[in-house]
C-alpha cells in the first residue's frame, strides 16, 4: 500500500532531520522521488506541506526557552517569502532533469555542510558598521542574559532570498542557506540563529505552498501521509535530539546525504537504479 | 517567556494537532477532500503566525515592524494568485 509507505518514509526523514534539529525535506523528496516513483513536482509540493508540518511541531520549544528572535524574522521573511514566489514561477520553467541536478547540489552542499561544525562566531561590537539596533536582541545563556547585535543585514536578506528560491524550488527548508546566512553574515549566536530559522521556515513555506495548493499541484493521497509520517517523526526527533550522540550521528547524515546525492547526480543524467524508477 | 510568546506557542500547539488530526481523519476515511482540508489547515498556520504579530505591532503602535508583517501577508497572497492564475 503506497500511503503506508509514504508515511514510513516521510516518518524516516522527519525523525532523521528532527534529531539534529532540521526538517527532513532534504531526505522526503529523494526518498519519494527516487524510491517510490512519486513525480518529481508531486514530491516536492508534499515536502513543502511537510517542512510546514516540521516546523510547527518544533516552534513551541524554541518559543518557550525564548531564543527567537521574532522582529528579526519578520525583517527576513519579506526576503524568503518574495524568494519563495520566485522558486514557485522558475519551478514551472525548469526542466525534471535540471531540477535532479539542482538538487544534487543542495545534497552535496548539506553534506559539505553537517561535515564541517558550525563555529561560534565572535561577537564583535563595533558601533560605526552597526544600524540596525530595532533588531538586537538578548537570550538566556548559561552566564544568565546575553545581548548580542545584528549586522550586515542587507547581505543576509540577499542570502535569505536565496534560500527562498531554493525552498520553493525543491520543496525544502533550505537550512543549508539559511545557516550560513545567519552565522556569518549576521553574526547572531548558534542558539539564536536556528531558533529563528526554524520559525521562518513555515511562513517560506507557507508562502510556496499557498501556491502550490492554488496550482492544484499538491496531491493529497502523497501530502497527507507524508505531512501525517512528518509531524510524527518531528516530535520523535526532537525528543532523540536530547539523547543522540553527536559526532556519529552527523557521520551517519553526511553519508546519507552523499548516497542520495549520487543518485540525484545519476537521475539528472537520466539513470535509475532505485527500486520505484521514477 | 512573554505573553505574545505564550500565545504563538499555543497556536502552534493546537494547530499542529489540529491539522494533524483532520489529516488522519482523512487518510483513515479514504476522503481526499478531508485531507485537503487538513493539509489547508497546516499551511494556514504559519500564516494566522504572522497575522497575528501584525496586530500585536499594531497594538503596541510598532510601525515599522507592523509594516512588515503586513508586508509578508500581502506576499503570501500574491502566492495564490500567482497559484491560480500563472501558468
Amino acid at each position: 500500500m503506497i500511503a503506508f509507505e509514504l508515511f514510513i518514509a516521510a516518518f524516516a526523514a522527519s525523525t532523521l532531520g528532527g534529531m539534529l534539529g532540521m526538517a527532513g525535506g532534504v531526505f522526503v523528496v529523494p526518498l519519494l522521488a527516487l524510491f517510490l516513483g512519486v513525480e518529481i513536482h508531486t514530491a516536492i509540493a508534499a515536502s513543502i506541506v511537510s517542512v510546514i508540518a516540521c516546523s510547527c511541531a518544533g516552534a513551541a520549544p524554541f518559543l518557550a526557552a525564548r531564543l527567537t528572535n521574532v522582529r528579526l524574522a519578520i525583517t527576513l521573511e519579506v526576503a524568503t517569502t518574495l524568494g519563495a514566489l520566485t522558486g514557485v514561477l522558475l519551478a514551472g520553467l525548469i526542466a525534471t532533469r535540471v531540477l535532479f541536478g539542482v538538487f544534487a547540489v543542495v545534497l552535496a552542499a548539506s553534506a559539505w555542510q553537517m561535515g564541517s561544525r558550525r563555529r561560534p562566531v565572535a561577537v564583535t561590537s563595533s558601533p560605526d558598521a552597526h544600524r540596525w539596533r530595532a533588531l538586537d536582541g538578548r537570550y538566556p545563556d548559561a552566564a544568565g542574559e546575553l545581548a548580542y547585535e545584528v549586522h550586515r543585514l542587507p547581505l543576509g536578506l540577499a542570502l535569505m532570498y536565496g534560500a527562498g528560491v531554493i525552498s520553493a524550488l525543491l520543496g525544502i527548508g533550505s537550512g543549508v542557506l539559511k545557516i550560513p546566512a545567519m552565522d556569518s553574515a549576521l553574526r547572531l549566536p548558534i542558539k539564536v540563529s536556528s531558533a529563528t530559522s526554524s520559525f521562518m521556515i513555515g511562513v517560506t513555506a507557507a508562502a510556496s505552498a499557498v501556491a502550490y495548493f492554488a496550482r492544484g499541484a499538491i496531491v493529497p493521497g502523497v501530502a497527507a501521509p507524508v505531512a501525517l509520517g512528518s509531524v510524527l517523526g518531528a516530535l520523535l526527533g526532537a525528543k532523540l535530539l536530547i539523547a543522540a550522540p553527536g559526532d556519529r550521528l552527523r557521520l551517519l547524515f553526511v553519508v546519507a546525504l552523499v548516497a542520495l546525492c549520487a543518485q540525484m547526480t545519476l537521475a539528472a543524467f537520466g539513470i535509475t537504479l532505485g527500486g520505484g524508477g521514477g | 517567556m512573554t505573553a505574545l510568546e505564550r500565545r504563538l506557542a499555543r497556536l502552534y500547539r493546537a494547530g499542529t494537532y489540529a491539522a494533524t488530526a483532520v489529516i488522519a481523519v482523512g487518510i483513515a476515511l479514504g476522503d481526499s477532500a478531508v485531507e485537503l482540508a487538513g493539509i489547508a489547515l497546516m499551511i494556514a498556520l504559519p500564516i494566522a503566525r504572522v497575522a497575528l504579530l501584525c496586530a500585536s505591532f499594531v497594538r503596541a503602535r510598532d510601525r515599522t515592524f507592523a509594516l512588515l508583517a503586513a508586508l509578508v501577508l500581502a506576499i503570501v497572497a500574491a502566492g495564490a494568485v500567482i497559484g491560480a492564475y500563472g501558468h
